[in-house]
């Protein structure tokens, strides 16, 4: 078997159905570990989070507000995921796909609540007062002798898979989408992409922090006016929308137009898929950016994370998916750029899914700079930083000229293998999460191990 | 070098005393309040006490039934006054008779004035709603110093205290701060966190047992136990359902003042 074989079994498991029923049962099981929190809690979470939002610019103990590492998490979930890839899940799943995104994300922000608390409560404080954090550190610091070395090998993957996830396919997409809307050279947006991140990232967590906390929420706000506009334009096909969700959401009912039904397998399988994986919930990599928040107790920044997977999958993938089916053009379309494209369908409507796509994915590649950066500080130690960066930047301009479809595709499957690990860990430490919301809710401090 | 206390010769006396010397500067060092009297030959040239000048200043501390003061024998560098030491003598000679019948104003102006607790309704004159109104959290030193109106404002801070509208407790060195508003849960909900390093450098100060008035913006109160918390540097920490009490939540700007029971002050 030669390695492209290899990589493409791998991948199948790694982002097939039985990873997802792992990803739910890790969901749920986070769920029942924490109380429901995610239910019995939402009044105090979103009190903690958006209803708290006056004060985004404080914090304690860590180097960038809670507020600013949601935001660097939220620039890497938000991506193209959440545009073509929820349009993708629709025409494979039909409209159906949605309910059961929702399902997923719900059970997603467990997941998520955990890996936040757990990576601010393992989290290494330095002497200068910086910190670092993520699965790595909650992997080998948290679990017992014997597992410790499953921290490494996450940092391994993490390292590698944001050249990949992080960075060739959004640069990728960020040139085909401006050349096909504006027809900007690729090189040119390669050169400008690269430029950009490397400023970014030279200027380390703060400089990346205060960058997402200026454009994220933008871009954010720009893409749900830009929704509220789109759906305005079919205001009238709104709540058909809406009803074939919950219509198809148990699969099988012919829909009118070109998609003749789904099975139930499709439509769980599509939503499912998008509910866990547009999130990053389970993956870890969010955890990196949720350590270095400035908070008193791990428990407040889990309230984050529950936001984040809310923001993500309940907000934006929902705006998305709205636009697509009341547009009509799932019943049409033949795929998913295609019908991405195609659903902006007012005046300067494409323009608009150019702009939001590139701002998506640019973020993302942001974030994920960041990611694999820590990841490899874990495994080399901070003489890798700079190294590691300029590489990046590297690959950030030379993904924008497209042809690295085999080097994408490994990187998308140690990105799912990213989740082995984290998921085990997350099982494992369980109790601990556990025990922390216990201790947050009896008004106790928290007591970071040593 | 001439020093003492007023206790044992109040203003009026001094300035008779010092009328003899041929010139030099008179420093008052009182709770709450620090001024200086500067002579030329038998006039005087310069008053200053807490932003008051001339004979505003000499007037507030001529209030003054405690302090110390220590007599040198420098001139003033500075001249804000210029008045016979005759005149000024025979001006705060009434003055002094004035503040004599003040008997409920505090010997210590550091004291911090509090709006009476009680709900009962109180009748006040204009005059004594706008010194009520200023009042709460300031000392008594600096209600007095006003210019022009020294005087009056010790008559109407006399009343109020009389009648209960007022109450002063022990100075705690410590002005009202700002602190953000976090929320903790669980069954305590009486305790007030803030952070060791504040908690540390208030307990400090104050020397003794306090605890933290709370007010919020839209101007609830609440008095809270306060202990010591790591890493919440700017922060109070309050019960979720007493921060709804005060109509606030997190992130919510409160002013906080430590507060000690009346009793004996940290020398």
């Amino acid at each position: 078997m030669d390695l492209l074989s290899l990589n493409a079994l791998l991948n199948r498991y790694v982002w097939g159905p039985e990873m997802m029923l792992v990803f739910l049962a890790v969901g749920l099981y986070l769920t029942v570990r924490t109380g429901f929190v995610q239910f019995s809690k939402i009044g105090i979470i979103f009190r903690e989070t958006l209803g708290a939002i006056r004060e985004r610019a404080l914090g304690a103990g860590g180097e960038i507000t809670p507020f600013q590492a949601t935001m660097v998490a939220l620039g890497a979930t938000m991506g193209q995921g959440n545009l073509i890839g929820v349009t993708a899940a629709i025409l494979i799943g039909g409209p159906g796909a949605i309910f059961w995104m929702w399902i997923a994300g719900i059970l997603g922000m467990a997941t998520k609540f955990a890996e936040a608390t757990l990576a601010v409560h393992f989290r290494q404080r330095y002497a200068d007062g910086s910190v670092s954090g993520g699965p790595m550190f909650y992997l080998s610091r948290g679990l017992p002798k014997g597992l410790r070395w499953l921290g490494g090998l996450y940092a391994l993957l993490a390292a590698l898979a944001a050249f990949g996830i992080g960075n060739l396919t959004q640069s990728s997409a960020m040139a085909g989408s401006l050349e096909a809307a504006f027809g900007v050279p690729v090189g040119l947006t390669g050169l400008f992409v690269a430029l950009v991140a490397a400023f970014i990232l030279a200027g380390g967590v703060r400089r990346i922090a205060a960058f997402a906390q200026t454009l994220v929420p933008l871009m954010l706000l720009g893409f749900l006016a830009a929704g509220a506009y789109a759906l305005a334009m079919h205001g009238a096909a709104l709540a058909g929308a809406f009803a074939a969700i919950f219509q198809h959401a148990f699969g099988a009912q012919a829909a009118a137009g070109g998609a003749a039904g789904y099975a139930l397998q499709q439509t769980l399988k599509a939503g499912v898929g998008r509910g866990i994986f547009s999130n990053e919930a389970g993956l870890g990599s969010a955890a990196i950016a949720h350590a270095q928040a400035q908070v008193d107790h791990p428990v407040r920044q889990g309230f984050w994370g529950v936001i984040e997977v809310f923001l993500d999958t309940l907000v934006v993938n929902t705006v998305m998916a709205l636009i697509v089916l009341a547009s009509g053009v799932w019943q049409e379309a033949t795929s998913a750029p295609q019908a991405f494209v195609a659903a902006w369908d007012f005046p300067g409507g494409s323009s608009v899914a150019a702009i939001v796509l590139a701002l998506f994915v640019f973020t993302t590649l942001v974030s994920w700079g960041f990611y694999g950066e820590e990841a490899a500080g874990f495994l080399l130690g901070d003489g890798i930083r700079w190294p590691y960066r300029i590489t990046y930047i590297v690959f950030a301009f030379v993904g924008a000229l497209g042809g690295f479809e085999l080097l994408t595709a490994l990187a998308d499957t140690l990105n799912g293998l990213m989740a082995i690990p984290n998921l085990l860990g997350l099982v494992l430490l369980g109790g601990v999460v556990a025990g922390l919301v216990r201790g947050f809710f009896r008004g106790e401090p928290w007591r970071p191990p040593r | 070098m001439l020093t003492g206390n007023l206790s044992d010769l109040p203003l009026l006396e001094l300035l008779q005393t010092l009328a003899s010397g041929s010139g030099g500067t008179l420093r008052i060092q009182a709770p709450g309040v620090e001024g200086t009297v500067g002579f030329a030959g038998r006039r005087v040239v310069y008053a200053e006490a807490l932003g008051l000048s001339g004979m505003d200043a000499l007037v507030l501390l001529t209030g003054l039934r405690q302090g110390r003061f220590a007599y040198a024998g420098e001139p003033p560098a500075e001249q804000n006054l210029e008045a016979p030491l005759e005149a000024v003598l025979t001006d705060l000679a009434g003055v002094a008779d004035e503040w004599k019948k003040l008997t409920h104003l505090p010997e210590d102006w550091s004291r911090t004035l509090r709006q009476a607790a009680s709900r009962r309704e109180l009748e006040l004159s204009l005059d004594e709603l706008g010194v009520f109104a200023d009042a709460e959290g300031k000392t008594v030193a600096e209600v007095l110093a006003v210019p022009g109106e020294v005087l009056a404002r010790a008559r109407v801070l006399d009343r109020l205290l009389k009648n209960q509208a007022l109450a002063t407790l022990p100075s705690v060195g410590v002005g009202p701060i700002t602190l953000v508003a976090l929320p903790y849960y669980g069954p305590q909900s009486q305790v007030a966190y803030v952070d060791y390093a504040l908690y540390q450098r208030w307990a400090e100060k104050i020397g003794g047992p306090f605890k933290l008035k709370v007010r919020s913006p839209r101007g609830l109160e609440a008095s809270f136990r306060v202990e010591p918390r790591e890493q919440i540097p700017e922060r109070i920490m309050l019960h979720d359902r007493e921060l709804r009490k005060l109509r606030a939540g997190r992130g919510t700007k409160l002013k906080v003042m430590p507060e000690v029971e009346d009793g004996p002050i940290k020398p």
